[in-house]
């Protein structure tokens, strides 16, 4: 059991990154309930592995690592029906001017592309879309960066058209 | 819509955030992925078994004045080999998952410890069966020696190869159903869960 402050401290660690997590939910979850479930069991797992967390790499890489090992090998059951991305839950104080109806529409078309990719492809482009280096990736998913590179080209390619044909 | 304009309107997104009490009921929950629920299974499988093997090892002790106790000493053998099987397949489950590892090896334990768990699982659940035919020949025996000049007792009313081909028949006429019975369990229990951590990695392997 930790102590109170390294509740706080956690805590903290998290707000900073939580929209990362709730990236990767949005990807991974079928649904809005099952975000809510993969929510939660990310920040279990990462509150379970934070005192063992010694700082040797980036706080947000050890995230990473975590949210995608456990939205990946959870292996929660799918749907048959593609979710797509539920712009009503933004909280209406933040959608400002900046983040306007166009957008949107161009981030839902997103979502919906990335969500017809397989787990390993979602990891991919989540990773580049938070413009992740090579190293980092490799850091994360253990794929070499020959390799990386190859699989990076083939699924921008796959995003395209995927875009293109909505 | 080029993919870095993209890049540009994702790192934008506004994302649903938690409050801090929130976050800090969440520390409370417990995990639900799969490892944690065989964690949680193993238990309930080791107080079910403790109860009623423990009920089973009382009742023989004292039923028919004590006359039965041997199956009493059985289930206890029993019941301690299931102890050690537990503390392996726990200890097997421990090894099972390093969520802070790169994805690529921690789907790669999981593949590995998976298969170790369920082969060790199909063999303790086969060996079961010749074990409990071998204790109840033997209480046969020594129980009711008038009626032991069967084939499968060494009598003189048959060749020793006779009474050893007559065991041979009955272990694999109750052994191999159980195998089946247990390899088809199994899969159906972690079969697809292996199958889809294998072709997961197999994804991250090919260029």
């Amino acid at each position: 059991m930790q102590s109170n402050e390294q509740q706080q401290e956690f805590v903290q660690l998290l707000n900073q990154h939580q929209a990362l997590i709730h990236k990767v939910c949005n990807l991974y979850g079928h649904g809005h309930t099952d975000r809510e479930d993969l929510f939660q069991e990310i920040v279990v797992q990462l509150w379970k592995a934070y005192p063992k967390f010694r700082g040797e790499s980036k706080f947000s890489t050890w995230l990473y690592r975590i949210a995608l090992n456990t939205a990946i090998s959870g292996l929660r059951k799918r749907k048959n029906h593609i979710a797509s991305f539920e712009p009503e839950n933004i909280p209406t104080d933040i959608q400002d001017e900046v983040y306007n109806a166009e957008k949107e529409v161009q981030l839902e078309q997103l979502y919906d592309a990335i969500r017809q990719l397989s787990e390993i492809e979602k990891a991919l482009v989540m990773l580049y879309l938070e413009d992740k280096s090579y190293d980092e990736m490799e850091e994360i998913l253990g794929i070499n960066q020959n390799n990386l590179r190859v699989k990076m080209n083939r699924v921008k390619e796959k995003i395209r058209k995927l875009i293109k044909s909505e | 819509m080029e993919l870095d304009q993209l890049k540009k309107i994702w790192q934008q997104e506004p994302s649903a955030t938690k409050e801090d009490q929130q976050l800090l009921q969440l520390l409370r929950k417990r995990s639900n992925n799969p490892i944690a629920r065989m964690k949680r299974n193993l238990l309930f499988e080791l107080i079910a078994i403790v109860a009623l093997y423990g009920a089973t090892i009382v009742y023989y002790a004292y039923a028919f004045h004590g006359t039965m106790s041997e199956i009493s000493w059985f289930m206890v053998v029993i019941a301690l080999s299931f102890l050690l099987y537990y503390y392996m397949k726990n200890r097997l489950l421990n090894k099972m998952e390093c969520v802070a590892c790169q994805v690529k090896s921690n789907l790669q334990r999981q593949v590995n410890t998976l298969e170790k768990y369920v082969k060790f699982y199909l063999i303790a659940g086969t060996a079961l069966a010749p074990i409990t035919i071998i204790f109840f020949g033997w209480l046969f025996y020594i129980k009711f020696p008038a009626k032991t000049n069967s084939i499968f007792y060494l009598s003189g009313n048959y060749a020793w190869w006779q009474t050893t081909l007559a065991w041979l028949v009955f272990f694999i006429v109750f052994t191999v159903p159980v195998y089946y019975v247990n390899k088809w369990y199994v899969k159906r229990l972690y079969g697809r869960h292996i199958q889809k951590l294998k072709e997961l990695l197999n994804e991250m392997d090919e260029a």
